[in-house]
């Protein structure tokens, strides 16, 4: 109910409101953060200051000055007499400012690393409460390589950007300020020639920072396809081998890699011309002011001391102003990546709440499809004019050629295709099934898949993934999926790790594990989409006579090639081609001709 | 302690090994960054000139000589800026690439059983991100070293000169410094190690359910598995603040030990100025020193620890390259047959399909029963060996003995006569046809699926192949027929036409030996049916072994073998094991019980 509005909202115009959104509740932390950097700039001012008293009017023999904040400081401290008495009390000074300095310092970084946590937190978590509210419609378009480094690589990156970038940014504006002013009241005419370059290191880091951006995108997509192919290659591994296909592999992995060397060679030598010029522009900045302010001086325009203070002010203009070149050209990577990810952000998530529907009346039938048909693309329909009604606690078998639609059929009731694709009516309990709340409603279902997927975990964690259930539920579960036997030649048992983190099972095994869940899961419908395929005759059996006998109240839809499968069932519905074909019971179907007893005779060779 | 040196010296050879071929490019990158930095160290004299010369003596005479020599040494600044800049990033891409090569290559060598206990997350991440991790500290982290490690001893070495009272000090203060950079630097990395840790959990969450969407929404936990995951989330920002928090009380205490070194030396320095032993302008050279030294200290601490936390990115790459394959050619046969890269196709003998099991005995690697023992069969070329049995009972491990994935124990397995191990695996695969139960297709169209089986094969012998599996009329339903994407996995088709693509694919190879490993378990009766005509004259003159649940598919067989715990229980044909009414015929009359007790209904 509470992400109602927030799946509203997901939608955003633009990559700063991206960012604005996802910097709620760490804004104040990169404040924080930037108060205290501005602080830090100052507080560093104050050492050189020290240093620069003790030499003029300490060590050396300059008069003190009547006005201003060092005279007052070095009077406070008893005049200069005293102090080169006492040398220690400068030294104090300089490690009392480094200590408030040091905490600053600590204060500020900290604040900037809790603000940038907190922001990728955020981005991380809104992210997979989004990718998991996709549609699978979405998933098909899709490639899973390419989504993962959005969710991944380029959070990373807005994460650096924000926190690194942002506060130095003031920290780097506020050291211009500072430097331009110091210049400006020691010859007005100079700082303006040196400060000319401000703009132009500026404009030429914009001009660059596209570039870079084009060409860093080229290579980051190029490294997905390299991945891509290490991808395919482990997870196809049995099929480069068996049609000794490893050579062509390689060649096709070495092409590619070398393409996408290339391409970061390319880029990398951008990126040097970038640095290298840089280097040269502000290099030529600095000659220019040693040159003019030596002939200035030469002139009488400017004393020896105002010189030297003024080429050190400006060496501390031209950092500055280079990381501000850097910080521009960083800006389209962060850019390019927080494009990336408003991309997933603004794909349409499935609604999985909405009004509390009541799911607890029963209404006959309690599934009923009318002339539903469907078609994923704009192209030929997959399923065609499907009528049919299932009532509560009814077997119903559904067999049918390769490709005619099975499993569409079941996708449709689950609400997993694009819904506006969809022509003719489903109901579940006698209303629409757009008009429950998604995620409520595909809780009225427990599917076997045909390809059942492990989540990362144990097995009991696999069985109890829908249900939170004790122990003695999922270990029943096992047993009614006949998985029992097969887990015996595991060391740990039920408590063996499958998935992305642990061992691989068996097509079999697979099976019933997801089987058990189903069981586990005890919904109100239960889905078998061919979810024996891996077992063999006997087990089916006795999997299927437990699944039956335990569920003997429950609506149940099973999906199989094998006329003993389904023979049992209340009512079988025969799909040839996306259309339902034929209808009835075994010894309807096989008391008159049709597709069902062609089969029926095949398998039995009767 | 020990292991720990032996480990850092194993990360230097490591190093060392991956950039030889570079050597160089290196001593070039290295060479220009030295350049560079020195014409950075020559700007100040330039100041210094004209401030001596220039404004002391007001005279301008020699300026032009001036500005030649300031863009001169500019020139070969940024010369040297670019080009170290340069090569250190090819340097960077260059090995990089060549380790995901060699580990690329290695991958033949993975053995099937190796799947099994390691994630293809594992690999992969060995693969693209280890290696980039490698190739960044022999490029930009050694770079570092050089730049800051040249400053440093420079600085050192004249502090030393001008006075080696205070630089006695200063040096006491670096030493310092350089243990607490240690000190922090073997904390960061710990907490490194975990946040990298904690980011694998994440993506792997992310790739959980990307992958599995389908299996997410299907059991509707998509709420359930976002808690989890901000559970990751949150352990990850734990660390990363810890991290956070030892990085900024590390920058702060070496701002500490940089102010020290100022003070030391304005209060002692200060002291010898005015005894006299000791000009202003030194003092302040000395000064600049002291602050200008220990942040250098501190990037080269931080860079040296970097590359020796790489060691654990190293080792994890080292050992996907030290996997040995469980079957490897011997160099006689690889001599006379090439490997996959170079065969010498010309020394190739054609096969021609006998198959032997010779009192082959068989455990797998990471079992501890033996599955197969003393077990001797014939199948000459053309028949047809069908293996039943329960769902887990090992029906495969003939079919992996064929097919050379493991070898036996004890006994061998011949082929055409002669022992499976005197050709190359190479040979073998290139004359075997092995169909999954769990097909996987490549992304690309169904064409690009087929032909991966043989590049050269025309649109005709494509649909010939199709139509010989009865497939050819369900692709040509399909919108856009053979040039449907298949997705990745094979995605966007179903799991039966998946099977009759990659059933078709192995046709087209035209192999010796067919293996159909519950090939059509997913295909529709009436399509399976076409299927076993067709392969009947497929393997009339081609060795085949099917296994297959659908006792139906294997009736017509020469030898069925029914295995039963991992055990073969009988072997025999159809009617000779019916007649023996044991097991095989407990299974088969079974199938159809259901059947029959509603058809008697």
């Amino acid at each position: 109910m509470k992400n109602n509005k927030k799946t509203e909202n997901q939608r955003f115009r633009s990559g700063t409101a991206l960012l604005r959104h996802e910097l709620k509740g760490s804004t104040v932390f990169f404040a924080v953060s930037m108060i205290l950097s501005a602080l830090i700039t100052l507080i560093d001012l104050i050492n050189p200051r020290i240093i620069s008293c003790v030499i003029d009017y300490v060590l050396g023999s300059e008069p003190l000055p009547e006005t201003g904040i060092e005279a007052a400081a070095v009077r406070f401290f008893g005049g200069a007499e005293f102090i080169r008495g006492h040398l220690y009390i400068p030294a104090l000074l300089v490690m009392g400012a480094a200590l408030v300095g040091a905490l600053t310092r600590y204060v500020q970084s900290m604040s900037n690393t809790v603000g940038a946590e907190r922001l990728a937190k955020r981005m991380r978590s809104t992210l997979y409460s989004h990718v998991d509210r996709l549609s699978m419609h979405w998933y098909g378009e899709n490639s899973t390589g390419d989504i993962l480094q959005r969710c991944t690589s380029d959070v990373e990156t807005v994460k650096q950007f924000v926190s690194n970038q942002l506060t130095s940014f003031v920290r780097i504006v506020m050291m211009i300020v500072l430097s331009v002013v110091f210049m400006f009241g020691i010859s007005p005419m100079l700082t303006l020639i040196a400060a000319v370059f401000i703009p132009v290191i500026v404009f030429y880091s914009m001009f660059f920072h596209r570039k870079i951006g084009e060409a860093f995108m080229a290579a980051d997509t190029q490294e997905g396809v390299v991945s891509g192919i290490v991808q395919e290659n482990l997870t196809g591994i049995r099929v480069v081998r068996a049609f000794g296909k490893e050579a062509y592999e390689c060649d096709r992995f070495l092409e590619k890699n070398a393409e996408y060397t290339s391409m970061w060679v390319r880029f990398m030598r951008l990126m040097s011309v970038f640095w290298s010029v840089g280097d040269m522009i502000s290099g030529i900045q600095v000659m220019l002011v040693v040159i003019i302010g030596a002939v200035f001086s030469v002139n009488g325009m400017l004393t020896a001391g105002n010189y030297v203070a003024f080429i050190s002010y400006n060496a501390m203009l031209s950092w500055p102003v280079r990381e501000l070149g850097r910080t521009i050209a960083d800006l389209s990577r962060a850019g390019v990546a927080i494009e990336r990810i408003r991309y997933i952000f603004n794909a349409q998530p499935e609604r999985l709440d909405g009004e509390k529907a009541d799911l607890g009346s029963t209404v006959s039938p309690l599934i009923s499809f009318e002339d539903v048909s469907f078609s994923y693309n704009d192209g030929q329909d997959v399923l065609k004019h499907i009528d049919l009604s299932i009532n509560k606690g009814e077997k119903i078998g559904i067999i049918g050629g390769t490709g005619s639609g099975k499993t569409t059929l079941t996708d449709l009731l689950m609400r997993m295709c694009d819904e506006s694709r969809v022509r003719g009516k489903i109901t579940y309990r006698g209303k629409d099934i757009t008009g429950y709340p998604l995620s409520d409603y595909r809780r009225q279902f427990s599917r076997v898949l045909q390809e059942p997927f492990l989540f990362s975990g144990t097995i009991a964690d696999n069985i109890r993934i829908a249900a939170d259930i004790p122990d003695s539920a999922v270990s029943g579960a096992a047993d009614t999926a006949v998985l029992t036997p097969a887990l015996e030649r595991f060391t740990d048992g039920i408590d063996t790790f499958v998935g992305e983190r642990g061992i691989t099972l068996s097509g079999g095994q697979k099976q019933r594990c997801a089987i058990a869940a189903a069981v586990a899961e005890d919904s109100d419908v239960f889905i078998l989409d061919d979810a024996f395929s891996a077992l063999d005759a006997a087990t089916e059996k006795q999997v299927r006579s437990n699944i039956f006998e335990k569920l003997a109240d429950r609506t149940v839809i099973v999906i199989s090639h094998r006329i003993s499968t389904i023979a049992g069932c209340d009512r079988i519905y025969v799909l040839d081609r996306g259309e339902i074909a034929d209808c009835g019971t075994h010894s309807e179907l096989i008391s008159r001709e049709g597709i069902y007893r062609d089969i029926y005779e095949l398998q039995t060779g009767r | 302690m020990n292991s720990r040196q032996g480990a850092e010296r194993g990360t230097l050879a490591a190093m060392l090994r991956v950039s030889r071929p570079y050597l160089k490019q290196m001593i070039i990158m290295i060479t220009a960054g030295v350049i560079c930095s020195a014409c950075d160290s020559v700007f100040p004299l330039f100041n210094r000139y004209a401030l001596d010369h220039f404004i002391a003596l007001r005279t301008l005479d020699t300026l032009v000589w001036f500005i030649l020599l300031y863009l001169g040494v500019l020139a070969v600044q940024v010369a040297g800026s670019f080009i170290s800049a340069a090569v250190c990033g090819r340097l960077e891409v260059s090995v990089n690439r060549d380790l995901r090569d060699e580990a690329f290559r290695h991958f033949r060598e993975l053995s099937l059983s190796f799947f099994n206990t390691n994630s293809v997350g594992a690999i992969h991440s060995r693969v693209m991100s280890d290696t980039s991790k490698i190739g960044e500290a022999v490029s930009w982290k050694l770079m570092d070293i050089v730049w800051n490690g040249a400053y440093i001893v420079s600085m050192l070495v004249s502090m030393a000169v001008i006075s080696p009272l205070l630089f006695a000090a200063i040096f006491g203060l670096v030493l310092i410094a350089v243990f607490l950079a240690v000190i922090f630097q073997r904390k960061l990395i710990k907490v490194n190690r975990k946040i990298r840790e904690q980011n694998s959990v994440i993506t792997g969450d992310f790739n959980q359910t990307i992958s599995g969407i389908r299996a997410v929404k299907s059991f509707a936990v998509e709420e359930k598995s976002e808690k989890a995951f901000h559970t990751d989330t949150e352990k990850m920002r734990h660390y990363s603040v810890r991290a956070g928090h030892i990085s900024a009380m590390f920058a702060a205490s070496v701002s500490l030990i940089s102010a020290a070194a100022l003070s030391v030396v304005l209060w002692q320095g200060g002291m010898l100025t005015m005894e006299g032993a000791m000009l202003i302008g030194t003092l302040s050279v000395f000064m600049s020193y002291a602050l200008g030294m220990i942040e250098p200290v501190q990037l080269t601490v931080r860079s040296v620890s970097e590359i020796i936390a790489i060691q654990a990115s190293i080792e994890r790459f080292n050992e996907l390259l030290s996997v040995k394959s469980d079957v490897s050619d011997s160099p006689e046969v690889l001599a006379k047959y090439g490997d996959v890269f170079a065969p010498r196709y010309e020394n190739w003998e054609p096969m021609n399909g006998d198959v032997k099991f010779e009192h082959v005995s068989f455990t797998y690697p990471d079992g501890d029963t033996e599955v197969l023992t003393d077990f001797s069969l014939d199948v000459p070329k053309g028949s047809m060996v069908a293996i039943v049995g329960e769902t887990g009972a090992g029906k495969s491990t003939l079919v992996n003995l064929v097919c050379r994935f493991y070898e036996p124990t004890k006994g061998r397995v011949l082929i055409d006569g002669r022992d499976i191990r005197e050709r190359s695996v190479h040979w073998l695969h290139s004359h075997i046809g092995y169909v999954l139960q769990t097909p996987h297709l490549f992304s690309g169209t169904i064409r690009d699926n087929l032909r991966y089986a043989k590049p050269e094969a025309s649109d005709d012998k494509i649909r010939a192949a199709l139509s010989a599996v009865s497939a050819l009329d369900i692709v040509e339903q399909l919108e856009l027929g053979l040039d449907t994407e298949a997705g990745e996995g094979g995605s966007s088709l179903s799991t039966g036409q998946k099977q009759l693509i990659s059933f078709a694919r192995a046709i087209l190879a035209d192999p010796d030996i067919l293996i159909l490993d519950e090939a059509t378990s997913s295909v529709d009766t009436i399509t399976e049916k076409k299927i076993q005509a067709a392969i009947k004259t497929l393997t009339d003159d081609r060795t085949s072994f099917v296994i297959a649940h659908r006792l139906s598919t294997i009736v017509g067989a020469d030898i069925i073998i029914a295995v039963l715990d991992g055990k073969i229980a009988e072997q025999g044909t159809h009617e000779q094991l019916m007649r023996k009414r044991g097991y095989y015929y407990e299974l088969y009359t079974r199938q159809h019980e259901d059947i029959d007790i509603l058809d008697k209904q």
